[in-house]
């Protein structure tokens, strides 16, 4: 091809190109800063570990919680969780339906409204987060003790289900505040409330966050936000409080089952990270490639990860995707080995001593956890901020 | 702000455009390459470490970004050698060019998008696909070879 025509191919693509949006780079900023919090606020959680927290005896509660429905379509016996569990789903649990599912809306955050919690390091109110999908699923958890929560520390995933009129109810309530035309990052409330909400509009999802300005120090994307007005600032309480208790005010009809039960993923994460809670936050070390931790397991949970996992591509720690079936044959394989659990009032993970190669990256120990998988693929940690 | 984050930004404001024309080919729309584009640069962010300045700066945020846009479309399996298919997100405005470009290979047509809507030179085309330069001269002329044919025979029909 000549440069006469190479250029002439050129225009042709010139003129098929989409027009591209704005970016904003404080929007990636937002994006890394809330991941990088998350994960300090999750070697915190961990960092709990040496403190011996009274501990539910949680598998004894799921055994006494257990429900057995009958899935009409196909005459199967249901075995429903009517409470929260920690960890990976006890055997036989039915998993939610279908496996994955469309986000329609996400909040979370610390409202005032859920009044105040007490944990060793902490007082206030207790962190909260909901999802919503198109079809009907509201999966939820809260920090703290709950009527149905799977340990004194949280509730684990919750789940009710909404009919199509509830999951548009809900939307357009929040929508209807008028806030939701486009990202906002709003100074609002006292104390050490905060928190976000992140919803379809028409295509696509706008979020909305707050902060005081006590909690606006701790972030690092803080010249974004500006004051709230007193009707944002309204709206904002209003609206976090109804969608942390949305039974408060949805009609029944909004309610397909108002019953609440657990949320048991399909598929569950497999993650590997270092592990050292005497490592200050703002002191942390790289973490060491999950290929390393993962070749310190134990053989057959080792086989297992290999034989079993589905490698994915976009989780820095998270790197396998398994069954839950297949997930607990793996954790039996370490509890068999006598790996040490981490907190397990909070979720399912094991230390293991770290080689020299790791010790000398800053890393005393490897973890591995076993992560839950929402209906839209994003892995979360019960209890995780 | 550290070195690596400086030039994280520069690359963004620079390319931002570029990045979204082209994921768009991948996502198929530009609303949704827009935000594959944000959470690609996000994890360069988190994962610093990751760049071990083997390659270009930019080479190495654009594998990122297929990975990210893979993933957005469920795709989360991504083998090494595997190349994302790309498509025009509005062949009506071009359909001869659109159906001759169909017919190339995924190689072969990636390699034309990078060129093209990402503007990437045969170096970092090649770290892209991770290819050598010149299998990307090699693969970029064959492509032109076969859309000139392809081109040629449909607009003299036509």
């Amino acid at each position: 091809m000549s440069t006469y025509e190479d250029t002439l191919l050129a225009a042709r693509f010139a003129a098929l190109a989409p027009q591209p949006l704005t970016g904003e780079w404080d929007e990636v900023l937002d994006r890394a800063g809330a991941a990088r919090t998350a994960r300090r606020q999750l070697k915190r959680s961990r960092g709990l570990q040496g403190r011996r927290r009274r501990f539910l005896v949680v598998l004894a509660a799921v055994a006494l919680v257990v429900a057995v429905g009958t899935a009409a379509a196909f005459g199967i016996r249901a075995f429903i969780l009517d409470r929260g569990f920690i960890g990976l789903p006890p055997q036989g649990a039915t998993p939610s339906t279908p496996e994955s599912g469309e986000l329609v809306l996400n909040s979370w955050g610390r409202p005032t409204s859920l009044g105040t919690i007490r944990a060793p390091n902490f007082s206030g109110p207790p962190f909260h987060r909901a999802w919503v999908y198109a079809d009907g699923r509201l999966i939820w958890d809260r920090e703290g003790t709950h009527p149905f929560g799977g340990s004194e520390q949280t509730t684990g995933f919750l789940e009710q289900r909404l009919t199509p009129e509830g999951v548009e109810l809900l939307r357009t309530e929040v929508i209807s505040t008028g806030l939701f035309r486009h990202d906002l990052a709003l100074i609002s409330g006292s104390g050490i409330d905060w928190g976000g909400i992140n919803v379809r509009n028409g295509d696509r999802f706008v979020e909305v966050i707050w902060a005081t300005s006590y909690t606006l120090g701790w972030r690092n994307d803080r010249a974004r936000f500006r004051d709230a007005t007193s009707e944002e600032a309204s709206a904002l309480e209003r609206l976090s409080a109804r969608l942390t208790d949305p039974a408060s005010w949805l009609p029944a009809s909004a309610w397909e089952d108002l019953e609440i039960r657990a949320y048991v993923p399909s598929r569950v994460a497999v993650c590997a990270q270092g592990y050292d809670p005497s490592i200050p936050p703002e002191n942390v070390p790289p973490h060491p490639e999950p290929s390393e931790i993962f070749a310190l397991l134990p053989g057959p949970a080792k086989d297992l990860l290999r034989a079993k996992g589905r490698r994915v591509a976009d989780d820095d720690f998270c790197v396998y995707e398994v069954t839950a079936e297949d997930a607990r044959a793996i954790a039996g394989a370490l509890d068999d080995a006598g790996l040490e659990r981490d907190d397990p009032e909070v979720w399912q993970a094991y230390t293991i001593d770290a080689p020299e190669p790791i010790r000398k990256q800053g890393w005393n120990q490897g973890m591995v956890s076993f992560l839950t998988i929402l209906p839209h693929g994003e892995v979360i940690c019960s209890h995780c901020g | 702000m550290g070195g690596l984050e400086s030039d994280l930004e520069d690359l963004y404001r620079r390319r931002h455009g570029a990045f979204q024309v082209m994921l768009a080919s991948v996502t198929g729309s530009v609303e949704s390459a827009r935000d594959v584009v944000q959470e690609a640069f996000a994890q360069a962010l988190r994962d610093q470490n990751g760049f071990r300045g083997e390659g270009s700066l930019e080479g190495w945020v654009w594998r990122i970004a297929f990975r990210v846009a893979l993933g957005s479309k469920g795709s989360r399996e991504l083998a090494v050698d595997d190349v994302p298919e790309v498509a025009f997100v509005d062949e009506s405005r071009d359909p001869t060019l659109a159906a001759a470009v169909r017919e190339l290979s995924p190689q072969r047509r990636m390699a034309i998008f990078l060129r093209y809507f990402a503007d990437l030179s045969y170096a970092e085309i090649g770290e892209v696909l991770g290819i050598a330069e010149g299998t990307v001269a090699a693969t970029l002329s064959q492509a032109h070879k076969q859309l000139g044919a392809e081109l040629s025979a449909n607009e003299v029909m036509a």
